[in-house]
């Protein structure tokens, strides 16, 4: 079903859109609250997602539905995520957070500290001017949450040689940050 | 950590353009890639099965035909034949009459062969062979002709008709050995048998 149709059947309070919803995108909802959460919880956090979706739309009507959708998902997860006493035990968001400090600027060399919305912009910007190919990869890293080794396999690259390509994408987002003078 | 700082990062990310969460829906383990890697594991399993498959036919094979041949051959070696002389029968030839052999009968194959045999036979040496009188006490009298030649070796065959060996014992006696058919049986221990000892001529 085209994702407009789907919109369609929960703008008409139709409860078939949530069925729809998981039959096209239960999988990578899954997936994005997975990376964050352990299992159990990750199929709770994507029930929890579906019932946003259909307290918001109406009177939201995304223009992009997955997009919509997956910022649900991964808000929700994360939300789960900062509630939890066992913070240490979700392996695979430690990780990716480990990663994440070596793109924070050192303090004193930066002016201003960013508000959140304006970091997202300044990553809407950083994106955009990233190639087509490393702003698939930094996305389905750090948005997605995959795996660098399963990155690396389906890229034809050894772990390493695709972690350090991670590595040369954190650096840079690093710099454009210290060069816009920002903190976080 | 600086986890305020770092859940800023992660949480702005969340947020970032649609049309970049759109460019990576259903990425994940859905490209031609990971296809390709997939139909490769497929090949790979399909081509450990062929190989299961051929090892298990060869073995069967194996089972069915060359196991019972060399049990064939085998056979007839246990009955004096060399497979050197069987090079001229086939490999059915030989498991037929192998058959025939087990069951008792005979047929002209099975003569044929058995004249392989006494070729052989005819073939042994024509000089005494040279044994220790340690060697003749290890005989006894339920000892088959064939078990005594194979305890004191071949030697000559001076009989006619009958089977009488002779042999060299330490030197300087000559022993001779009678049997009066081909599966008769010694009769007599070895220490008579060197009571019976002549002296070997020079």
């Amino acid at each position: 079903m085209e994702d407009s149709q789907i919109i369609s059947l929960y703008l008409e309070r139709d409860k078939a859109a949530i069925l729809e919803t998981e039959k096209k995108y239960g999988k990578s909802c899954l997936l994005i609250a997975e990376n964050i959460l352990p299992k159990a919880e990750a199929e709770e956090c994507v029930n929890d997602a579906y019932l946003k979706m259909w307290n918001s739309i109406p009177p939201n009507r995304p223009d992009k539905f997955f997009a919509y959708l997956g910022r649900i998902v991964r808000n929700t997860a994360i939300n789960i995520y900062n509630g939890s006493r066992r913070k240490k035990r979700y392996a695979g968001m430690m990780q990716i957070l480990s990663e994440f400090e070596e793109c924070i600027p050192a303090p004193e060399s930066v002016e201003n500290v960013i508000e959140e919305k304006a970091l997202t912009e300044f990553l809407n910007k950083w994106l955009a001017a990233l190639p087509y190919d490393d702003r698939v990869l930094f996305m389905r890293r750090y948005w997605n949450g995959e795996a660098v080794n399963a990155l690396g396999r389906e890229y034809g690259m050894s772990p390493e040689k695709m972690a350090k390509r991670m590595y040369k994408l954190r650096q840079l987002l690093k710099s454009e940050l210290e060069r816009e003078g920002y903190s976080l | 950590m600086k986890e305020k700082e770092v859940m800023k990062l992660f949480n702005s990310l969340t947020n970032v353009n649609g049309g970049y969460i759109e460019e990576i829906r259903g990425k994940t383990g859905r490209s031609k890639k990971t296809v390709f890697v997939l139909k490769r594991s497929t090949f790979l399993i399909e081509a450990i099965a062929a190989a299961c498959f051929i090892l298990i036919f060869s073995i069967t094979v194996y089972a069915k035909s060359v196991a019972p041949y060399n049990a064939a051959v085998g056979y007839l070696k246990a009955l004096g034949i060399d497979a050197e002389d069987l090079s001229d029968y086939s490999r059915k030839e030989i498991k037929e009459a192998v058959e025939v052999f087990k069951t008792g009968g005979s047929n002209a194959l099975t003569e044929k062969i058995l004249k392989l045999k006494l070729k052989n036979e005819v073939k042994s040496t024509d000089e005494p062979t040279k044994v220790t009188s340690e060697q003749i006490r290890l005989l006894t009298p339920t000892m088959t002709r064939a078990e005594v030649l194979e305890v004191l070796g071949d030697t000559a065959d001076i009989g006619s008709g009958i089977y009488i060996y002779v042999y060299e014992v330490d030197g300087q006696y000559t022993l001779t050995i009678p049997f009066t058919s081909y599966d008769a049986q010694l009769g007599v221990y070895g220490e008579t048998l060197l009571e019976a000892l002549t002296v070997k001529e020079k």
